[in-house]
């Protein structure tokens, strides 16, 4: 131990430079997340900068700890001849140990301790925190263990930058290019590959991160064999070889794990609520054709049909949207089948600016009158997907279309209400909701909202929520809406809708599993618009009394019906009178 | 322990090359085993199989008692090691390095280190980086050696360094050997330093140990002979194995003979030249009997390949 001891020593006092500007990394680190919020909202220079400078000290981060690892190892290089330690009474054990000891304590520990810090400042609770504690060391150390294994087995920075590099290339370039390309796909679809591109079924995910999180334990387990195994033995062809046994294990094990452990199954989380009794028709008058670029590969025209639709049958509290089509297939009279190409579940980008959602708003509001209502017909939905080649070959075709549609049911439920003050606050256990500033205009009130929300790995109650889907998922998406509302006239005005102005959308602790993410809005309630008028004032009277309510969007349900519709053809434009429905 | 290193029939290769050839030598205690060569002989190779450095493919190593793969820290205690390749830590002043290495060894006598600071001047605050050549040996030499340790392996430690410096070196490891029962082995292709210090001597070519004597030994056995004749010699000279580099210069011919031994090889030589006028036997240094055998085996190699 004493020579474990000497040896840390030693280093700490030989990378103490370095050491410190980790230290002031994860101190600026921790200051903008705790500072972020208030530095963003009153100085537009940090509002456009903020999110590039999280960008800047999230890389510059791993970056100084590769360095800081190469320095480490190399000190006392594993591979050559000429180290000191290797004529010196040092045993490799003991070198492991000091090495590993100093890991854990300069780079691993600090950071936990950091981001401890940055989460409890921000409200969130113990439970939470400890929740957050597995998380964060395993990829803390799904990070540097493997950068240990390739300084273990370099001899100096410049050869270790070169192999990194060269991993880099094949893993996030080549292989993903590969398996994305048109040669590889049909292969990979028999494993059902394209899944993991899938990001928008909650359980499904759910499965990928635990698949994923057994293939990362796995991966840490074996690279620590093979780093101890190039400690004591330093037979580094071999190790060499261990390292690609290890990946290959890993990843294969990942791919055929099949049961989902990290959430509580959320397909038996919403209950059947709904009366399934309910009626589906397509408005096959009101047709739309769309093209859409394939991503990833060659550019390649996809035509996407869509049409209007509507579900009867249900209560006004009700809302629906059409989440998946599923098994859509045109059946000629020739016999040829046409079948859709695979549609994936929509990630909700549905505003709530449409006047269905308003009879749902309305209920929940109860005697409050809503005084800005929006108008607007629902979108259109897709049903079929096919490439342009194909499309343009059967265009015209009379024949019968199936397929089975698949429906989310919500339910809106007042979700929190705060006086429409600044520096009120909404608290649970894993989220935050604080209003930063009341700012009156002439032609209403934009009151600013700072959302934070947890999203830790290990937290089976909340659904985890993918980088992908919170980029993706609009500043007014229905699924949660503000209104601000007069308790003493009953009046309500809902939040304009925005164009997805979102003053600073940043996962504040920089790390792929975005433990802590915030958002801050403008929520603009106006009485002067385009589609409304003779609303009233919204003045310093009218908001002593109002208070700043959220709706959320609550899933009670999901329907899946059949529907079948003779002598329907694919249009060759949009909107041509010609379907026949049943 | 007699023998504080045996070697049998070790061998390493490197890609196809083979570096080190089925050497066996043993080095007994308190004695100081020269290895010489010229470059690329295989000496340093050995001596890193030795200190378990490279694993070697073929053989049995074994290093005060241990088998030299099991060489661990207990055994390293004991052990110096100074080579010109070896790093030390150079970001470090030499009194940090000296304390640091002071905490491996159970053995350290500060006040020895102490002392050999002073005889080499060595400046205690000034980092080994900005260090010359010869002070950066003097530091490793120290750092070896302030533990007193059984075994004290020297791997080329005085090449490129100025004469006065080698003299420094040469003298304060030759005031350790008095003063101390060391066994030392040291590597080099000076043939001076080892003269001083060996009494034992190893040469090794192309892989091959081919030679393992006592200095003393050696040096007794070979001569290079000068025999005058009185007519020219006519025809091939014949060969004999322990006659080398045979020169036939008119009336005068050169050789080495490496079994010489007085009124017996005078016999030979009459036998083998008749005409014998004179023998003119002249003792050899060690650097000569050195050249002579590398000569000899580099012509036993040519024609071996012919």
């Amino acid at each position: 131990m004493a020579m474990v001891f000497q040896i840390l020593k030693k280093d700490v006092y030989r990378l103490r430079m370095w050491i410190f500007v980790w230290f002031v990394f994860l101190g600026l680190q921790m200051v903008l997340g705790l500072k972020a919020t208030h530095l963003s909202i009153h100085n537009l220079y940090f509002q456009l900068s903020l999110p590039m400078i999280f960008g800047v000290v999230g890389i510059s981060q791993i970056l100084l700890m590769a360095i800081i690892i190469s320095f480490l190892i190399h000190e006392d290089a594993l591979v050559g001849t000429t180290s000191f330690w290797m004529s010196r009474p040092i045993a490799r054990s003991s070198l492991f140990m000091s090495k590993f000891t100093f890991v854990c304590l300069v780079l691993i520990l600090p950071s936990l301790i950091m981001e401890m810090i940055v989460l409890a400042a921000n409200h969130f609770s113990f439970q939470l925190l400890l929740l957050g504690v597995p998380e964060i060391l395993l990829e803390k150390l799904i990070l540097i263990v493997p950068l240990m294994v390739l300084a273990s087995v370099t001899i100096r920075l410049s050869q270790y930058t070169f192999i990194g590099i060269s991993f880099l290339f094949v893993y996030v370039l080549l292989m993903p290019g590969m398996v994305h390309s048109s040669i590889f796909l049909p292969i990979f679809r028999t494993h059902s590959f394209t899944h993991y591109v899938d990001i928008t079924t909650f359980h499904f995910y759910s499965l990928r991160l635990s698949s994923q999180l057994i293939a990362q334990i796995l991966f840490l387990i074996l690279s620590m064999i093979v780093l101890i195994h190039q400690f004591l033995t330093r037979r580094t062809k071999r190790t060499f070889c261990f390292i690609v046994i290890a990946f290959v294990m890993a990843n294969g094990v990942g791919y055929q794990w099949k049961i989902d452990f990290l959430k509580e199954n959320s397909s038996k989380q919403v209950q059947e609520v709904v009366d399934p009794v309910i009626k589906v028709s397509l408005d096959l008058n009101h047709v739309f054709i769309d093209n859409m670029p394939r991503a990833g590969a060659k550019a390649k025209k996809i035509k996407v049909i869509q049409v209007k639709q509507d579900v009867k049958g249900l209560s006004d509290k009700y809302l629906t949207f059409l989440k998946e089509t599923k098994n859509a297939r045109m059946i000629y009279d020739d016999g040829f089948t046409l079948t859709s190409e695979t549609m994936g579940a929509r990630i909700s980008k549905d505003s709530y600016g449409d006047y269905r959602i308003m009879k749902s708003l309305q209920i929940v509001l109860k005697d409050y009158e809503l005084m800005n209502p929006f108008e607007k017909e629902f979108s259109y939905s897709h049903i079929f997907q096919l490439p342009e080649q194909t499309f343009n070959l059967h265009k015209g075709k009379i024949g019968r279309f199936e397929a089975r549609l698949i429906y989310d049911i919500y339910e809106y439920q007042l979700d929190v209400a705060l006086s429409a003050k600044a520096f009120q606050r909404y608290s649970n256990n894993s989220e935050d909701l604080a209003i930063l500033d009341v700012n009156k205009r002439q032609d209403g009130v934009t009151i600013f909202v700072v959302e934070k929300n947890s999203n830790f790995l290990f937290d089976r109650s909340k659904p985890y929520v993918s980088q992908g889907y919170h980029d993706m998922l609009s500043a007014n998406s229905f699924e949660q809406v503000y209104l601000l509302r007069n308790k003493r006239l009953k009046q309500a005005y809902l939040a304009e809708i925005s164009n997805d102005r979102i003053v600073l959308n940043q996962n504040v602790m920089r790390s792929h599993s975005q433990r802590m993410t915030q958002k801050i809005k403008p929520l603009d309630f106006l009485h002067i618009n385009e589609r409304n008028e003779d609303m009233p004032v919204i003045d310093e009277d009218w908001l002593k009394d109002a208070e700043l309510i959220r709706l959320r969007a609550k899933k009670v349900g999901s329907v899946e019906k059949d529907v079948s519709y003779s002598r329907f053809y694919l249009p060759a434009q949009s909107s041509e009178l010609k379907a026949r429905g049943k | 322990m007699a023998n504080v290193i045996e070697i049998q029939g070790l061998s390493k290769s490197f890609a196809k090359i083979q570096t080190v050839k089925d050497v066996s030598l043993t080095i007994p205690r308190g004695s100081i085993f020269a290895l010489l060569g010229p470059n690329g002989a295989g000496k340093s190779t050995t001596i890193k199989m030795l200190m378990n450095f490279i694993q070697p493919n073929q053989g049995k190593i074994s290093v005060l008692g241990v088998d030299g793969q099991k060489l661990g820290p207990k055994q390293l205690e004991q052990i110096g090691y100074v080579s010109e390749n070896q790093e030390m830590l150079p970001w470090m002043t030499v009194d940090q390095f000296l304390k640091f290495c002071s905490t491996m060894y159970p053995t350290w006598n500060q006040g020895y280190c102490q002392q050999l600071m002073e005889k080499f001047r060595l400046p205690g605050n000034q980092k080994i980086k900005d260090l010359s050549r010869g002070m950066k040996m003097k530091v490793a030499l120290i750092s070896s050696i302030a533990y007193r340790p059984q075994l004290l392996i020297l791997d080329e430690p005085f090449s490129g360094l100025d004469p006065l410096v080698r003299e420094e070196l040469i003298t304060g490891v030759l005031d350790l050997t008095e003063n101390e029962n060391w066994t030392i082995l040291l590597s080099s292709h000076d043939m001076e330093e080892v003269e001083r210090l060996a009494d034992h001597v190893g040469i090794m070519n192309n892989g091959e140990l081919v030679l393992n004597e006592e200095i003393e030994s050696l040096q007794q056995r070979f001569r290079q002979i000068e025999i005058v004749l009185e007519q020219p010699s006519v025809g091939t000279i014949p060969e004999k194995d322990d006659l080398y580099l045979i020169e036939n210069q008119d009336r005068l011919i050169r050789f080495v003979d490496s079994q010489y031994q007085a009124l017996q090889r005078e016999e030979l030589y009459k036998q083998l030249f008749p005409s014998l006028v004179s023998v003119n036997v002249k003792v050899m240094t060690l650097r000569e009997v050195f050249i002579a055998l590398a000569k000899h085996y580099s012509i036993q190699g040519l024609k071996a390949a012919s």
